[in-house]
């Protein structure tokens, strides 16, 4: 039995929309960086929109391997994918804080 | 898939004493994995957990978003230093509400796992605690500035 009440499709589209909000934090730190004209402060920008295209990829994985674990009966829990989105938000919090203080 | 139980896969030469046994082994409050916790609960908690765990997430990055738009784009207030002070606040409040998330996340499929009742999360209180704080930071700097 796939998918009842299509959890893991709304659990999909919660991943796309959390990479949407990397793009768009992502998007702000590059727009800041390219009024300053220094190409270093390009990076937290570049890395905000890299954790974005992560993020989504992994929220494709993780739809694909939890229809796939439960057709099978086995766990899907994955508690990588939620501490590798933790390490990505902190990674990109820590770039944007180094920006804005400098 | 089955699992032994955790404590059935420890061998009985363990111990902090072993002088092999790395420091995390040492640490006296090493929680189990947590696949190797109680039984696995319906996919659909894990799922609902999984999708409450992004939306924190998402708070935690429009927090971030406010933090570096209150010091990028924000016109200067009378007081020096008070965009940095609510930006670099906001990004802090950013950084503990992702950290609080994934712990949140950790402790609700745990207690699912074991059928025990979720316990209350610090990170509403510290959220709407610190969103006020930084409120009323604004509010005196716009009154200040006039």
């Amino acid at each position: 039995m796939l998918d009842r009440g299509l959890q893991a499709e709304r659990t999909r589209l919660a991943w796309t929309r959390t990479a949407i909000s990397f793009a768009a934090v992502g998007a702000l730190l590059l727009h800041g960086a390219i009024t300053s004209g220094d190409r270093l402060r390009w990076v937290p920008g570049l890395i905000g929109l890299s954790c974005a295209a992560a993020t989504y990829l992994l929220g494709v994985i993780r739809y694909h391997d939890t229809n796939r674990k439960v057709a099978r009966e086995q766990s899907m829990t994955s508690a990588g994918a939620v501490r590798t989105l933790t390490a990505l938000t902190v990674l990109t919090v820590l770039v944007a804080l180094a920006l804005i203080t400098t | 898939m089955t699992q032994r139980p955790y404590t059935e896969r420890r061998d009985a030469t363990d111990g902090p004493e072993t002088s092999t046994a790395g420091w995390w082994q040492r640490m006296p409050i090493r929680r189990p994995p947590l696949n190797s916790v109680g039984q696995d609960p319906d996919y659909r908690f894990s799922l609902a957990n999984e999708r409450t765990f992004l939306a924190w997430i998402r708070t935690a990055l429009a927090l971030l978003a406010g933090g570096v738009a209150a010091v990028q784009l924000v016109p200067a207030f009378k007081v020096p230093g008070g965009r940095l002070i609510l930006g670099v606040t906001l990004v802090v409040l950013a950084i503990m509400v992702a950290a609080g998330s994934y712990h949140r996340w950790v402790a609700n499929e745990r207690a699912m796992r074991l059928g025990q009742c979720l316990q209350p999360s610090l990170v509403p209180r510290l959220l709407a605690g610190g969103l006020t704080l930084i409120a009323l930071v604004a509010l005196l700097l716009v009154i200040v500035s006039g």
